[in-house]
């Protein structure tokens, strides 16, 4: 028993650490300030390629969890990855902002380009800065919800009602407000298991990422918790590019406008999600979708 | 081991190969009854397909859209078995059409046998064999997942739309000469525009079935081209 205890200690410490790494990289609070999502349907501008991922291989010690990926992240849609278990969708979405190099003995190799600029010559607070994310599980501070939203802000000195404004924008973006906003100064922990991962969301948006990376966060939610964070995806792609890993089918068809297919650690086909469900190219991604994979 | 989805997905190919079955024997009837030489014949041919296969084409037709929504709503089908799902049903539709044709077709039989005959009672078997190996030829499509053949039939409904403009003609020629023809010949085009449009459907199904197993959409290609 003290054991499990010990490691799931180590574990809750390097979350906690990885979140610091996150917010501590919060710019200036008003000169990264976004507009609030407008209701309806969001502006989608023309497709750009936001982020591009030449031949990337990733490892773990001598495991090649990642073998020769190559593909575009169209900028303002979302991208789902899909595979089974163990397949490297996860340690992909993770290569994106570096998040394996906190695993020992992790190395990539091949080139991960955003807007251009090299990913692995980034500076790495100014890289997390610009492509937040968002775990399966949802992770509050033992602080009250409107701390838990400001504690990165108030890291690069954000107060007062400049601090109160960018805490209330946040939580309208990731879709809380409405739900939370008599009971700011309450422990995070008193939320459902649905609005904590709405607020690990806000928490992300406070630093207004360019891209919003997310890691099967639904894989603990009701439906209905489910449909307001693929709502609340769907709304932020006019501000944001979203990359999600996800074990349904279902999500990654609901929610992504392109999704890419990965089996054991190769990418094996990425299209345009509705190809992708209706008629996939490759054999392979229909055995798998079909569920006749294995 | 074979899944219970896969079962069921079975069980929708079966009902649909059963209906499909059941359209091709009432086509066949109605045309036999229709070409019967005694009213006894005629009777017994028509009976069948209007008091035993139109009522079970009609309990397979709403038991294959009854599959098809419990398939969408509790599997989750995707890709081919999605545009599998979605053929189904659309065949489903067609089959209970032609069945309703075939009956139109069975119910003027008798009419036809105690009158005299026009001419043009003869292009009818002609354009109704045409008709049948379509009717054949898309089922065994399906049956087979073949979409050569499927797209081999949409040539022959240009046949049968020949055939039936020239039934039109020569019937119009023909009760301007002679007016004790009219009713018949009011039957016969009517049976003619019947087997015309068991060829439509026919040509649908082939369509759906070059949907279901490539996931082309090649519906209304044919009347583009020709209108352009």
């Amino acid at each position: 028993m003290s054991h499990i205890l010990h490691r799931s200690a180590v574990f809750t410490s390097c979350i906690l650490k990885i979140i610091h790494m996150i917010m501590s990289a919060q710019p200036a609070l008003d000169s990264r300030a976004t507009p609030e999502t407008p209701a309806g349907k969001p502006e989608t501008p023309a497709a750009v390629i936001k982020l591009v991922v030449k031949n990337l291989s990733c490892y773990y010690g001598t495991n090649k969890a990642v073998r020769d990926v190559t593909l575009g992240i169209q900028e303002h849609r979302t991208t789902a990855l899909i595979g089974p278990s163990g397949c490297g969708k996860s340690t992909f979405l993770r290569a994106l902002n570096r998040m394996n190099e906190v695993v020992p003995g992790a190395r990539v190799e091949g080139e991960m380009l955003l807007d251009g600029q090299d990913i692995l010559k980034m500076e790495i607070t100014g890289l997390r800065r610009r492509v937040g994310m968002v775990f399966q599980k949802a992770n509050p501070f033992p602080k009250s919800i409107f701390d838990n939203v400001a504690y990165g802000l108030r890291i690069h000195g954000g107060k007062g009602s400049q601090l109160e404004s960018a805490v209330e924008q946040s939580l309208r973006r990731s879709a809380l407000w409405d739900e939370v906003k008599d009971k700011l100064h309450r422990s995070a922990f008193e939320l459902s298991g649905g609005q904590q991962q709405r607020l690990s969301i806000a928490r992300a948006l406070a630093i207004s990422p360019e891209v919003l990376l997310l890691d099967e966060p639904c894989s603990a939610l009701d439906p209905i918790s489910t449909a307001r964070i693929e709502e609340l995806l769907y709304n932020l792609k006019s501000t944001c590019t979203i990359v999600i890993v996800t074990h349904n089918m279902q999500q990654a068809a609901r929610a992504s406008d392109y999704t890419g297919y990965f089996l054991m650690g190769r990418l094996i086909e990425f299209n345009e999600t509705r190809t992708m469900f209706e008629n996939p190219s490759k054999q392979e991604t229909e055995d798998y979708i079909t569920g006749r994979f294995g | 081991m074979q899944r219970h989805f896969e079962i069921e997905l079975e069980e929708l190919r079966l009902r649909v190969l059963e209906m499909g079955s059941l359209v091709q024997r009432a086509l066949q009837l109605s045309v036999e009854a229709l070409q019967g030489r005694s009213i006894g014949t005629t009777a017994d041919a028509s009976n069948e397909v209007i008091e035993r296969i139109e009522p079970r084409v009609n309990e397979l037709h709403r038991e294959i859209d009854q599959r098809a929504l419990d398939l969408h709503a509790l599997q989750q089908v995707l890709a081919v078995d999605l545009r599998f799902v979605t053929a189904a049903t659309r065949i489903g539709s067609d089959l209970e059409r032609m069945s309703d044709r075939s009956v139109n077709i069975a119910r003027r039989a008798i009419s036809i046998l105690t009158s005299p005959n026009p001419k043009s009672l003869k292009q009818i078997p002609r354009m109704a064999e045409t008709v049948d190996s379509m009717v054949r030829d898309c089922l065994a499509a399906f049956e087979h997942r073949d979409p050569t053949l499927a797209r081999a039939i949409l040539q022959r409904d240009r046949k049968v739309d020949e055939y039936r403009d020239d039934v039109f003609q020569e019937l119009v020629d023909e009760v301007s000469t002679e007016t004790r023809f009219i009713q018949q010949a009011l039957d016969l085009i009517l049976i003619s525009r019947n087997l015309e449009r068991i060829a439509d459907h026919a040509t649908n199904i082939a369509e759906s079935v070059v949907f279901m197993v490539v996931g082309e959409d090649i519906r209304h290609r044919y009347n583009t081209a020709s209108s352009a």
